[in-house]
Parts: structure tokens; sequence; C-alpha cells
């Protein structure tokens, strides 16, 4: 904080008797020339002369006539006397504008952190912020200031503080004063430490002021008795928009929507709505919370959205939100998979019924040949065996094929049993399976999901590590391909071995914290204080007025 | 004791001997709502016509029979006698110069032009009666030097129809003189009120004192203290006109004649023609 410029201190001048708020004489004494008006007055004065008259009714009408003017009116020439005399004496008197007193410079702290992007009202605090300081620099001619976060001249600009949000440290050269130290408050702990360290340095005669929002009264940053103004934002009432705290993407893949989860500042009005806007594809679309508003209030709020909106999308609720300038959705959901697939062998006519549903619902390209293999794409596999196990990222279907280290010899036997509670074979009808013959399975590690065994031996495994959906039966034995349970259950699978995306996340309101401060009820703002102002001569002005009346005299006497 | 600016005026009076000029009592005949044809008496027979004569003596029935003008002559009413009568209340000095000046001119003219005088001087019991020309001095010497300190005369008219009465007043009070014309309502004929007028009295850009002022009443005493300006003045002389109309009015209905001219200023009082508006146009037969 050493290196803060803040402006030095204006010479003081000598003040003298304050009369009133705003009039001042150095020299108070020479007002009992003042005492001369009466004197000018009776200078004046113009004896009755009498005049002889034989119509005195008349006159008198013609008075009465006359009314309120016949009162009797100050001569323009001894007006012009008595306020020569006033300016002269008042000059003399060293009439002028008392001395202020108060703070003689001011720093302006300004939080720009997101959640000052927020709208109280229709603008946002940053802007309510700077309108509501202007007065404390503006209106001080004589009180020099700097203005740290945000420029003095640009204030115009500060509805580009949206597009600031993708700047790592909150810096924006073309935002700042021209003629002042450079020093964005970004961190939350660091505008009140700011402040307090800059009321501390410039001492008692500059005022600091903070605008901030409303987690700055937990710090004790501002005293009633020191130099530091606070002014909080924050939402004041219940009327306030709400704003969107967390959201999160759950994709139920393969299906065409995503799910979204919202969780606003507070609970949302019948009828809100959340408007995406994916500046990528320039569309812009709105839609109704659904699912999870009206059973849990508090809760988050659910809705379904395209898959095809991705992949990033501004989000902002309607009607009114907190954060219209901050929300940042990442729609980082799993894109629609459209991969090869290879059936093998190829003319097998068991594993023709399941290809053809696959190629169906997952739009997936048939390989008839050896040639167009791609890396992530799906291989169904009948009877044979797999030398070692592949690195070719394909996702395999197997039936009844040997896997590396399962023995060829022994068939397992037993009667069936389902792991009913596994998420994949939830609400499938097993019962009318029946195996009679099945190969082996080899040694399973922790990472493969035992969905169905015959007696001992694993008979159906998901084993993600491998990317890997093994039945011991190839589809042509125990009536297998014939099984309704199936195409569920290999979509299923699908789901858990497909590549996977990261979930979507709000972006730029990652900091929880920076949220739900943004969303609290502002703090009492201390008034800001009343700024020094030098004493202000008026001579100059008085001696004007006294030649002005001087020769207005002249001229009229003269005339 | 006469003025020097007296006896000028005093000379140039021979100056409107030339001229068709009398008081303008004699045309009283033709004022107010006085039955003419009663004030011109019998008819006496016809003389030829001589333009300038008033047009409406002229017999437009022989015009139209026989293509002549002739006039028709009368037994004549004609006013023979100028009666003066003059308000010597104080508040007359006001106008004292001019007051004067006027009174002579009448007197002088009366005694040229018509057959005598009589002057009846504020309250005084008795009137001053002046036969001929040879009384002008007499006469001259009293205008000059009666005082403005009496009161105000009975506007009696004489019984005597050949007589024409002139009085001058301020006619102020207003509401007493009122009273006093009324008074005399059924015997009225032929009397013609006149006020002589000061000048800023009827016109706005006359001059008058400006500035605070303590006017004092000449007469009753009492003083208003006023701050004389245009605006004031203005609204005097609107007050002063409306006065006029109402004496004007007041007298008509009476059977009397009013008349408010200007007295000439200073500058002008030795100018004849400054003179002219007191006087009628008017050639007598004798």
């Amino acid at each position: 904080m050493g290196g803060l410029p803040i402006p030095a201190a204006p010479a003081v001048q000598a003040g003298g008797l304050e009369l009133g708020a705003e009039l001042g004489f150095a020299a108070p004494w020479l007002l009992a020339l003042l005492l001369l008006v009466p004197i000018l007055v009776w200078l004046h004065r113009e004896p009755a002369r009498e005049l002889a008259t034989d119509r005195l009714e008349i006159w008198r009408r013609a008075l009465a006539r006359l009314g309120l003017r016949r009162r009797r009116r100050l001569p323009p020439s001894l007006l012009l006397a008595i306020l020569a005399l006033v300016a002269l004496v008042r000059a003399l008197a060293g009439a002028g504008r008392p001395e202020r007193a108060g703070p003689r410079r001011f720093a302006a702290v300004l939080d720009v952190s997101p959640s000052m992007a927020a709208r109280d009202g229709g603008r946002t605090r940053t802007t309510a912020a700077v309108a509501a300081s202007r007065p404390s620099w503006r209106g001080s001619a004589e009180v020099e200031g700097v203005l740290y976060g945000l420029g003095r001249e640009r204030v115009t600009e500060l509805a580009r503080f949206a597009a600031a949000r993708a700047l790592p440290a909150g810096l924006r050269a073309d935002l700042l004063a021209e003629d002042a130290a450079v020093l964005l408050a970004r961190a939350e702990r660091a505008r009140p430490g700011l402040a307090r360290a800059l009321a501390d340095q410039a001492g008692p005669d500059c005022a600091v002021l903070l605008s901030a929002t409303a987690s700055e009264p937990a710090a004790g940053a501002a005293r009633d008795d020191d130099n530091l103004y606070l002014r909080g934002f924050g939402s004041p009432d219940a009327r306030s928009p709400a704003a969107i705290l967390d959201a999160s993407f759950v994709d139920p893949w393969p299906a065409a929507e995503l799910e979204l989860s919202v969780e606003a500042a507070r609970p949302l009005a019948a009828g809100a709505r959340l408007v995406l806007r994916s500046p990528v594809q320039g569309r812009s679309e709105g839609f109704a919370f659904g699912r999870g508003s009206g059973d849990e209030p508090d809760g988050p709020m659910l809705l379904d959205v395209p898959r095809a909106f991705g992949p990033e999308v501004e989000a902002r609720l309607e009607p009114g939100d907190g954060f219209v300038l901050d929300e940042l959705l990442l729609l980082e959901a799993r894109p629609a998979w459209a991969p090869t697939l290879r059936a093998l062998p190829y003319d097998d006519p068991d594993l023709r019924v399941l290809t053809e549903f696959l190629v169906g619902e997952l739009g997936a390209r048939e390989l008839r040949d050896g040639t167009g293999d791609e890396a992530g794409g799906l291989e169904l596999r009948e009877g044979g065996r797999l030398e070692a196990w592949p690195d070719d990222g394909r996702v395999r279907l197997c039936f009844g094929t040997l896997l590396p280290g399962a023995a060829a010899e022994g068939r397992p036997e037993g009667p069936l049993e389902w792991a009913r509670a596994a998420p994949l074979l939830l609400d499938l009808d097993l019962s009318t399976l029946g195996v009679e013959e099945a190969v082996l399975a080899p040694p399973l590690d922790d990472d493969a999901e035992v969905l169905v065994s015959l007696g001992d031996a694993p008979f159906v495994v998901l084993w993600p590590e491998h990317r890997l959906l093994w039945c011991g039966s190839e589809l042509g034995r125990n009536r297998l391909a014939s099984q309704a349970f199936l195409p569920l259950l290999v979509v299923r699978a699908l789901t858990r071995l497909a590549p996977v995306g990261a979930p979507g996340r709000l972006l730029a309101l990652a900091d929880p914290e920076e949220s739900r401060i943004a969303a609290r009820t502002p703090p009492r703002s201390r008034p800001t204080p009343a700024f020094w102002r030098p004493r202000r001569p008026y001579w100059p002005e008085l001696v004007a007025a006294f030649a002005l009346c001087v020769l207005l005299r002249a001229a009229l006497v003269r005339r | 004791m006469a003025t020097a600016e007296a006896l000028a005026f005093d000379a140039m009076l021979p100056v409107f001997l030339d001229l068709p000029a009398l008081p303008p009592s004699v045309d009283l005949d033709e004022r107010g709502r006085l039955h003419l044809r009663a004030e011109w008496g019998d008819f006496k027979g016809h003389v030829p016509y001589v333009p300038g004569d008033d047009l409406r003596f002229l017999d437009w029935s022989v015009l139209a029979r026989s293509g002549q003008r002739v006039s028709r002559r009368f037994e004549l009413i004609q006013h023979r006698r100028l009666r003066l009568l003059v308000d010597a209340s104080p508040s007359m000095r006001l106008r004292e110069a001019g007051l004067r000046d006027l009174l002579c001119l009448y007197g002088f003219l009366a005694l040229h032009r018509l057959d005598s005088v009589e002057l009846r001087w504020g309250d005084e019991p008795e009137p001053r009666r002046f036969e001929d020309s040879g009384d002008w001095d007499r006469l001259r010497d009293l205008l000059r030097t009666l005082p403005l300190e009496g009161g105000c005369p009975e506007p009696v008219p004489d019984a005597d129809r050949s007589t024409g009465s002139l009085l001058v007043s301020d006619f102020q009070p207003e509401d007493e003189w009122r009273a006093r014309l009324a008074r005399h309502r059924e015997e009225g004929q032929g009397l013609l009120c006149l006020f002589p007028r000061l000048g800023f009295e009827g016109h706005t850009d006359r001059p008058l004192p400006t500035g605070r002022r303590d006017l004092r009443d000449l007469e009753t005493g009492k003083r208003l203290q006023v701050e004389l300006g245009s605006r004031l003045h203005a609204l005097f002389v609107e007050e002063q006109r409306d006065f006029e109309h109402d004496m004007e009015a007041c007298c008509r209905d009476l059977g009397h004649g009013f008349l408010a001219i200007d007295l000439p200023d200073d500058e002008h009082r030795l100018d004849f023609e400054a003179w002219l508006p007191f006087l009628t146009r008017r050639r007598l037969r004798r």
C-alpha cells in the first residue's frame, strides 16, 4: 500500500468570523459602517413642500384610485446609493464564503468482484456505486481524490464489465483512471483490507469511500469514528431478483434432452423461466421449470434442455435476475454418440437383429469389411476368442466369447442369480431366461461388475475398464437373442461404456461464497462526509456591484 | 395696484373690439333646455340675411317660396346686459391672475358691445352696476383690486330676460355648488356657469410639480400629503374630467349652461388668440 498516490493536502487559508453557513467576514467590525445607511436615507430625505389647491376632493379621489401604488417607494437613486454602500462595506469587511471543515482528500475504492455486477433494480451495483460516489468528487472542486478500481471519466463504460468476467485478474486497463493508481480489489478479503490500509495510511484528513458488496461489515472494515466510509450493496428485500447460485447437468444419455438442476438464491416465483442463450449458435430459448420445483420449493429447480443447445450457454432467470452478466454455463454433456459398428462374424444371423437395432437406435454406421475401424467404435462379437485385452478404445459387446485368461474347458453349472439391485437391471423381466450351455469367464478384478451369475461363475459382466459387456452365452443359444430385456440391457450398458464428458457447471460463479454474499441484505451505509471547502472571498463581485450602482445612480441623477 | 402684467393685458383689450366676439353669456338662448321660441320673443318681421347670421333665424318658407334669404326678426330678447357673478372665495386665489384678466376682458367687451355690466362680487348683498364705456376704468380697478376672500354669490338669475348671467367659479366644494344651483332651478334661465381651468387640471402634458407635496385646500385648510407623479396626475385629470361632465349634466338638468375652459398660461397670457375660447363669435344687432 505504500505506493498509493494519495494527493497532497491543499494549503490552509486563514478564516474569519462566520455569520451563517455561507457568509463570513474577515474584519467584521467594519460592518459598523453599515450604520451610515440611515444617515444616507436622512440625507436623501425630501420634505413635503406645500402646494395650494382648490380641488382637494378630486385629488383625494385620484389618490384612492391609485390604491396600493400610493405607497411610498424608495427613490431609485437612494436605493442605488444604499446598495453601493452595502456592497462597499461588505467588501471592506472581507465578506466571503467561510471555510468548511472536512476531509480534504478522498480515495474511492470500488469493489469490482463479480457480485458487484448483480442488478438491484435494473442497474448493476457497480453503476449504482459510481453514481452514488459521484457527488463526492464532482461536487468538491477543491478536494483532490483518486479512484481505485474504475476510471473517473469512463463511467459510461461500466456495462462492459460484463466482458471483464473473462479476464483472469479483473484488470481492465481501459476502465482505469488515467491519473490514478491502478489497484483492483478482486479478492473478497482484499477489499476491506485495501480500504483499511488506505484509510490508515492517508490519515484522518482523507476520506476513504468503499463501495462493496454486503459482506464487508462482517470484516469490520468501517467504524463510525474513523475516516473509512462504507456503502454496502446487496439484495434489500424479497422483491429483489433471484440469482443462480449453482447449476449442474444430469445427462440421461442417450435421451435427447439434458436435465439441468438450478439452485437459486431465493425461491423462484411461479412461472419463472430460465432463458438460455448460446452465443455460438446465436440461439436463445426460455424453459419453464418443471420437475422438482413444486415438491421442494427450496430445493433445486429442474428443467429439460435440448442436448443440441450446447456446448456453452449464458443463463438468465426471468423475471428478474441478479446475475445477468455472470451466469455462463458450460454445457459439456455427452454428444450424441454415433459410432461405427462391426459385427463379428459379419454374416452371423444371430447378431443381425441386435446389429440392426443398434444401427437404428444410435445412428451407428455398420462396417462390413476390414476397413474403416475407428477408435471409439462399437463391436459386437459372438463366439470366438479374444487373445489379449485390446487397447483400441472400442466398446465391445461379447456373447459366448472366450476372454483372455479364461479357461476353454469346463462349463459352469447352477441356477441363474441376478443382481437385482444393479441399476442396469432395474425393472427388467429376467424370468424367461434359462441357461443350459455357457463359457467360463476369466478371473475378474474389482472394476468388473457381475450382473448375472450361473452358479458360482459369472454369466453377465460389465467391465468398464475394458469397455466391455460380456455374456457367457452366444445369442443363438439358450434363446438369448429372443429375450425382451436384451436391447434395454445393451443400451443401458452402453450408457456406462460410451465416452464420458465432464458434467456441466456454472463457470463464472464457481466461487460459491461470492454467490452467497451477493444475495445478502445490504448493511447500513454510513453517509459520506461533507468535504473540506476553502474560504472564498467575495470582494471582486462586491466591488463590481459597487461600481455598477455608482454608475447607474450617476446616470439616473443626470437624467 | 395694477401690476405691469395687468396693464399690458388691459392695453391689449381693444384688439378684441376688432373681432366679432362677445362674452358667452349672450349665447345663453342656445344653451340648456330653454324654450327658444319663448326666449326669442314675438315675431316682428324679416330682415335681409347676412352671411354669418344664425341659420336658425333664416326663414325657410320665404326661401322656398321666393328664393330670398331673409331672417326672421323677433322682438329681441338679447342679453344686452352682462350680469357677472364672481366666486370670491379664497380658493379662487389659485387662478387669480388669469381670473382677473378674464373678468376684465368680459367687462371691457360688455361695456363696449353691450349696454351695461352688473357685477356681483362674492356674497356682496348689492350688485355694482356700470352703464357705459365711461365706467371702464372704474370697473377695471375693481376687478383688479377686489379681494378674493369673500364667499360665493347666489346664482339667482335676473328676472329681466335681457340679462345674461355669467357665473365664474371653481365650483368647489362640488356638493355645495350642486345644492346651490339646484335651489334656483325654477328661476333658472340665462345662467352660464364658467370654470376657468388651469392647464395641468385638464391636460397631463402640462407641467405639474413632482415629489412629495402637502396639498392644502385654500378654502377649508384641509391637507393631503401626496407623492406627485405622472400616474397620479393622469388619474387627477381623469377625475377632473368626470367632475366637469357631471357638472355639465347637472347644469343642463337645471336649465343652465356650463363651460370649462383652460386659462392661458403666463407665456400666452398676452396672446389674444389664447383668450378666444372664452368668447363667442357673434355680432349683435342694435
